[in-house]
């Protein structure tokens, strides 16, 4: 059984091998009904994030989302899940919508599913481990600065 | 019915959706020419989103033409009255690339909506059809009052005494309104628009006619419309008659007609031939081919 | 498997047809707009809904006619009668609500009212003035309380502020923006 937090299942999809989701998205809808619980959504968002002096709003800018919210059937069986990416890759995001779901409702994909999640938040980790690398380098102590100019 | 296809379709644009925007960009446009049909001559704001194109390139014109088409439409493009200059020519290759289906033409009777900078054509308009301006500058109020919040108010309230004091002055200091172009309109006895950089010659042509006219202003970031049927006077005084390019040959005190295919009832453009003459032809390139044409089919 | 079929009502094309066809009876108020070939099976009124409503929006449903799937697929947010910017309403009750009216600044925000009447080809005829109308035209609908119309000319009497109306009878809307004068025939 998996330990990660729902939340967290499609930014760790949206980081695993695009090939092995698209198979394994296809694998369960090709013996699943899909059906659409609100209407596929791709396009430009307000991006709202908060400054870090004085915690007030801001739009950020606009960044592109693509979200969907579906529901599967196989015979009895009725799984629904959903996914909101920063992309506007609504094929991508309907795949993840799909593994969501299928995991969710405990399907019998659901061990590939967690296989693919953890390898997604294996490449998460090292991209953040690069990144906080680069930003380490760009690192400033102000108050080292003015003890300088004293 | 419609003529050969003008646009080259085939293009790879399948990574956009249909018409390039989004369709919440487009829900939100159409919101907006809703409320703008619904209130005429009001400059109802809305998202002007980025275009692949500069803005004031005609990007407000783009957004609502892109908001309006379907597949089955049928679009025009011009600029200047001509199709072929190359802001019409780029968005039509634009519309082409994004809007799979859509099919063009220089037709004007075979458009169901045309994108126009600075001409409205001089065949009358049907009902079924739709006329998009490309709006520079949206507020006529801009000429009397620096700020938007103050111009809101006043539109509000058809205050335009300012605007009546600035056609005064200029009656004053050269004896005539000196407005060639983008001459202030009242829509239905409320608001005063700016009807895009048109010449007199087609202001009448916004009063009481069949087809809608939707204005987009993508920099100032307005739509407006005038309704068909719907009142568009061009402010004047009582004792100042609104008049019009005529084009009289002072030597001769007659119309000048146009070299191509002499046409006396079209605007006209004029310019110096070879020789350093001055002559004139028609604006709507549309207008005199299709006149070209009929006389050739008469001889 | 790219993206999901959509049933009709929802699919981006449609939308496109119904606005043009709200459009071109908004320019022409009184003239009804056939919308049937683009609702797939749905009505009139939830289709003028799905043109224009989206997650930036609200919307009153006073008829309780909205079922949660239709909601999901407006994804519009829920609000009173007073705040909202959409008001789907049943014609045969007579309005006890005040819509928003816009300001004089921004008469745009004044609300769209989609309100479902019996019939838009029977009944006594309304006569029509206004923008977008040559001289005058009838407007025949049955199913909307009377009270509606003194409501309407009340939220309608400040020009530039007022409220824009869509009659939807199952298949069809007519529409009456604010600058619509009516007087019944």
């Amino acid at each position: 059984m998996t330990h990660t937090e729902r939340e967290h299942w499609g930014s760790a999809l949206a980081a695993a091998d695009p090939a092995a989701v698209t198979a394994l998205a296809g694998r369960i809808t090709a013996r699943a009904k899909v059906e659409a619980m609100a209407p596929p959504r791709e396009g430009l968002m307000l991006l709202q994030m908060r400054d870090s002096v004085a915690g007030s709003p801001f739009h950020l800018g606009e960044i592109p989302v693509a979200r969907v919210h579906l529901r599967l059937m196989d015979g009895a069986q009725v799984a629904e899940g959903g996914a909101v990416l920063m992309s506007d890759d609504l094929a991508r995001a309907t795949q993840i919508a799909v593994l969501d779901a299928a995991l969710a409702a405990g399907w019998r994909e659901a061990p590939e599913i967690e296989a693919l999640i953890s390898a997604g938040q294996a490449a998460r980790a090292r991209t953040e481990a690069d990144r906080a690398l680069v930003l380490d380098r760009t690192r400033v102590d102000f108050q080292l600065l003015s003890e300088d100019d004293a | 019915m419609f003529p050969t296809d003008t646009m080259a379709q085939g293009h790879e644009g399948a990574e956009y959706g249909f018409a390039f925007l989004d369709e919440d960009a487009k829900r939100e446009l159409r919101r907006s020419i809703f409320k703008a049909v619904c209130i005429p001559g009001h400059q109802v704001p809305y998202a002007s989103r980025e275009m692949p194109i500069a803005r004031g390139f005609g990007t407000g014109g783009m957004q609502v033409t892109l908001a309006l088409l379907g597949p089955r439409d049928c679009v025009k493009v011009i600029d200047q009255g001509a199709d072929d200059s190359v802001n019409a020519a780029n968005i039509r290759a634009f519309f082409s690339l994004t809007c799979p289906g859509v099919s063009g033409t220089t037709l004007t009777e075979a458009a169901s909506v045309i994108q126009t900078r600075h001409r409205i054509p001089e065949l009358p308009l049907r009902n079924d059809q739709i006329l998009v301006f490309q709006v520079p500058y949206p507020d006529p109020l801009v000429l009397v009052e620096p700020n938007a919040a103050t111009r809101r108010r006043m539109h509000g309230r058809a205050d335009y005494a300012r605007l009546w004091v600035k056609l005064y002055e200029d009656m004053v200091a050269f004896d005539e309104i000196t407005i060639s172009h983008r001459y202030p309109t009242r829509i239905n006895g409320h608001y005063i628009i700016d009807p895009s950089p048109i010449p007199r010659y087609d202001v009448p042509k916004l009063h009481q006619a069949d087809c809608l006219y939707l204005f987009g202003a993508g920099r100032e970031k307005r739509i407006y419309a005038v309704p068909p049927h719907t009142d568009a006077i061009p402010i004047t005084f009582a004792d100042v008659p609104f008049t019009v390019e005529e084009f009289i040959d002072r030597k001769t005190g007659k119309r000048h007609c146009c070299r191509r295919c002499g046409a006396t009832d079209s605007f006209l453009d004029e310019f110096p031939d070879e020789d350093g003459n001055r002559v004139f032809q028609c604006s709507d390139a549309a207008y005199c081919d299709s006149r070209l044409m009929q006389q050739e089919a008469a001889e | 498997m790219s993206v999901i079929d959509l049933p009709a009502l929802w699919r981006p094309e449609n939308h496109q047809a119904l606005f043009r066809l709200i459009l071109d009876a908004t320019a022409r108020p009184g003239q009804g707009a056939d919308l049937s070939p683009h609702l797939g099976g749905a009505h009139a009124a939830l289709g003028a809904l799905a043109t224009f409503c989206d997650n930036t929006q609200t919307l009153a449903d006073l008829t309780g006619t909205l079922t949660d799937a239709d909601w999901r697929f407006l994804d519009v947010a829920r609000a009173p009668a007073d705040q909202a910017a959409f008001i789907l309403a049943q014609g045969s009750d007579a309005p006890t609500f005040q819509p928003r009216l816009g300001t004089l600044d921004a008469p745009e925000g004044g609300a769209t009212l989609i309100v479902k009447v019996a019939s838009l080809t029977e009944g006594q005829p309304l006569i029509l003035t206004g923008p977008g109308i040559k001289t005058t035209t009838s407007l025949h609908v049955t199913g909307l309380a009377p009270d509606w119309l003194t409501a309407r000319a009340r939220w309608c009497a400040d020009f530039p502020m007022g409220c824009d109306m869509v009659l939807a009878d199952d298949t069809s809307v007519a529409i009456l923006p604010r600058t619509t004068k009516i007087t019944e025939g």
